[in-house]
């Protein structure tokens, strides 16, 4: 409960909305000795081009979120870099520990008199471990390609590693091959299907037993044009449902409008009958009325 | 693509021990000719040429047609024909696997029908009377330059032609003083079709790239149509079961032409009327129509029909009641149970 009190500030506030879009390196380039702070400043008024480490996206991305004009960024500021971390020469480093307590990620592993090292996944790039390092030992380097995907502190170096996906192959039209007939476990036509799935004829799909796939995407396997086989009769069993759905409804639609019109129809002619009764009736009175003030007379 | 090359080897081998160079210098123009025109047909429509031209099917139309073609045809009737295969029969309609007629055989119905004379003159089979096909620069000069070099001291009627317009002769008598004729079919032609069934079983059995409904329907039909008619071999006769598998471009196109997915039917038991459809067709053209070998019209005529054969040909799904499906339903059935509630 403790925790849900003292959360830092309401979520859908413009601060932390101003503050996710900020690259969290807390280096201090904007002069506000971190990120928050900066995102508390511009939403009080201060000029979104003062994160160098941000550069063109942020700025973007700021003056989207707050309907503000695009300004050119502030080099006054810093300069903004291709993304690098920082890298400890280890036989330079001679465990002062100066550079410990200003990371503001807390991303150098070490303790004094120990070897130093930055955990690189957790370095932010932000330079500001350069300056308090009596013996230079620390360089700046570009940031390896490959890095995990989850961060637990900040978005920076949300990078998702593509090296482990498999290459995509490109699609080309269906060839007519045959060869996703002849595999086929439930004896359908997948190539059949293609065509007709790809001009949209609704009623040769249901024709072709089309619901009786099992996708189990033997078809597309062997496809040599790399076709989206299950993808694509994925799609067109929506179709098939979404017309036969629709198709229900008309003849639903239809039932009531015939019930209705018979409806009318009866109500009709029973108004009819009972207002040909009602002027028999008052004829007959009438021609009483007057034959009786005739004889009267 | 490339094992169906291969599997033309023996054919080639037979035709051009029988007939001479003629096949091979075909094959070779032929194939220059389809590399050519389809990567400017590729390119015109703004595709990847190397792409296109490696999916080998350009080859495999350039080589069907050049073994369906007379040695002796020359080279300006063979790139015409070759050019309408590639870019009216294939690229026009949208490129590989778009094509509702065989390629092939479509280049091979032009020349027939637009250049009656050039695609008649077939060579005299090596044989018994001492024939030799020409030499290798004879057949380069009779194909290349046409108007120079005539191919008459080496051309003859083929077998079906000669059957066909025998004039009164018994079988026997025909197979006895003619040399067109060899053990069972037609002199050389024998062995070009013994050469390409053998070439279509290793391609149907070994490799299985396609399947036996489409060769078994067309070569079974023709033998069955053939024994239906066969009277003995009188003057009348319309031909034996072997004369007719074994003469033309039969089992050329048993195993290489009607086996074409593309233009053929979807499903197995379509393929089977399909190559059923092409036999029938085959059968009364030979004998009845006025072209010695129908082959090429016939194989055109079911490509037209397989639309039809599809649409009302489609096999039993696993799993559901053997029944006749109709194609037109007036409820269109869907995935879902249907709703019970009235309005």
């Amino acid at each position: 409960m403790a925790a849900r009190r003292y959360r830092s500030g309401n979520q859908n506030s413009v601060v932390e909305k101003i503050n996710a879009l900020l690259p969290q390196s807390q280096c201090g380039s904007c002069g506000y000795p971190g990120c928050r702070p900066y995102a508390q400043a511009v939403a009080e008024g201060d000029a979104i081009n003062k994160c160098a480490p941000g550069g063109e996206a942020t700025l973007l991305a700021l003056a989207e979120l707050l309907n503000r004009p695009k300004v050119s960024p502030d080099t006054s500021y810093g300069i903004t870099q291709p993304e690098r971390v920082a890298f400890i020469r280890e036989e330079d480093c001679i465990g002062c520990g100066r550079c410990l307590p200003v990371c503001p990620v807390d991303a150098i592993l070490g303790a004094p008199q120990y070897m130093h090292t930055v955990i690189a996944a957790e370095c932010t790039g932000c330079d500001l471990c350069l300056a308090p390092c009596p013996v230079n030992c620390i360089d700046m380097i570009a940031a390896p390609e490959d890095e995990p995907i989850e961060k637990p502190s900040g978005q920076r170096h949300s990078k998702v590693s593509t090296s482990e996906l498999a290459p995509t192959t490109p699609v080309q039209p269906c060839i007519r091959c045959g060869l996703c007939t002849d595999v086929c476990p439930a004896s359908l036509l997948p190539g059949q299907l293609h065509w007709y799935a790809q001009a949209q004829k609704i009623d040769m799909l249901a024709t072709l037993k089309l619901p009786d796939c099992i996708e189990c995407g033997l078809c597309e396997h062997v496809c040599p044009s790399n076709l989206p086989l299950v993808q694509q009769f994925r799609e067109a069993k929506d179709s098939l449902n979404r017309h036969a759905d629709e198709q229900a409804k008309a003849a639903r639609a239809r039932q009531r409008f015939e019930l209705q019109q018979a409806r009318n129809l009866r109500l009709q002619e029973t108004r009819s009958a009972r207002r040909d009764v009602r002027l028999l009736t008052i004829k007959e009175e009438m021609a009483k009325k007057f034959s009786a003030s005739s004889v009267k007379r | 693509m490339q094992l169906v090359l291969l599997a033309c080897v023996p054919g080639l081998f037979a035709l051009t021990w029988f007939f001479g160079w003629g096949h091979c210098i075909n094959l070779l123009w032929a194939c220059l000719s389809a590399a050519m025109l389809e990567s400017l047909a590729v390119k015109l429509r703004g595709r990847a040429v190397l792409e296109s031209l490696s999916d080998g099917s350009a080859l495999v139309t350039a080589t069907l047609l050049a073994l369906a073609l007379p040695p002796f045809c020359p080279w300006w009737a063979t790139m015409l024909g070759v050019g309408f295969a590639i870019l009216i029969g294939k690229q026009l309609f949208g490129g590989l696997g778009h094509n509702p007629f065989n390629p092939a055989m479509l280049g091979y119905v032009m020349l027939l029908v637009s250049f009656p004379q050039e695609l008649s003159v077939w060579g005299a089979p090596r044989g018994h009377d001492g024939a030799v096909p020409p030499g290798f620069l004879d057949t380069l000069g009779i194909v290349f330059l046409p108007n120079q070099f005539s191919p008459d001291a080496w051309s003859a009627a083929t077998a079906l032609d000669v059957f066909k317009f025998r004039e009164g002769l018994t079988v026997s008598e025909l197979w006895q003083t003619n040399h067109s004729f060899g053990a069972w079919g037609g002199a050389g032609w024998e062995w070009a079709n013994a050469a390409f069934l053998a070439g279509g079983l290793w391609l149907l059995m070994r490799h299985r790239i396609f399947s036996w409904h489409a060769p078994l329907g067309m070569l079974g039909t023709i033998t069955l149509c053939s024994v239906i008619f066969y009277d003995g071999g009188s003057s009348s006769s319309l031909g034996s079961p072997l004369m007719h598998l074994f003469s033309g471009g039969t089992m050329l196109a048993a195993f290489f032409i009607v086996t074409d997915p593309v233009s053929g039917a979807a499903s197995k038991q379509g393929r089977l009327i399909f190559g059923i459809g092409v036999g029938v067709l085959t059968f009364v053209i030979r004998s009845f129509g006025g072209y010695p070998d129908a082959i090429a019209f016939a194989v055109l005529m079911m490509n037209m029909a397989v639309p039809l054969i599809d649409l009302h040909v489609k096999p039993r799904v696993y799993g559901t009641a053997p029944k006749r499906i109709v194609p037109s339903q007036s409820t269109v059935p869907s995935t879902r149970q249907p709703d019970d509630d009235q309005p």
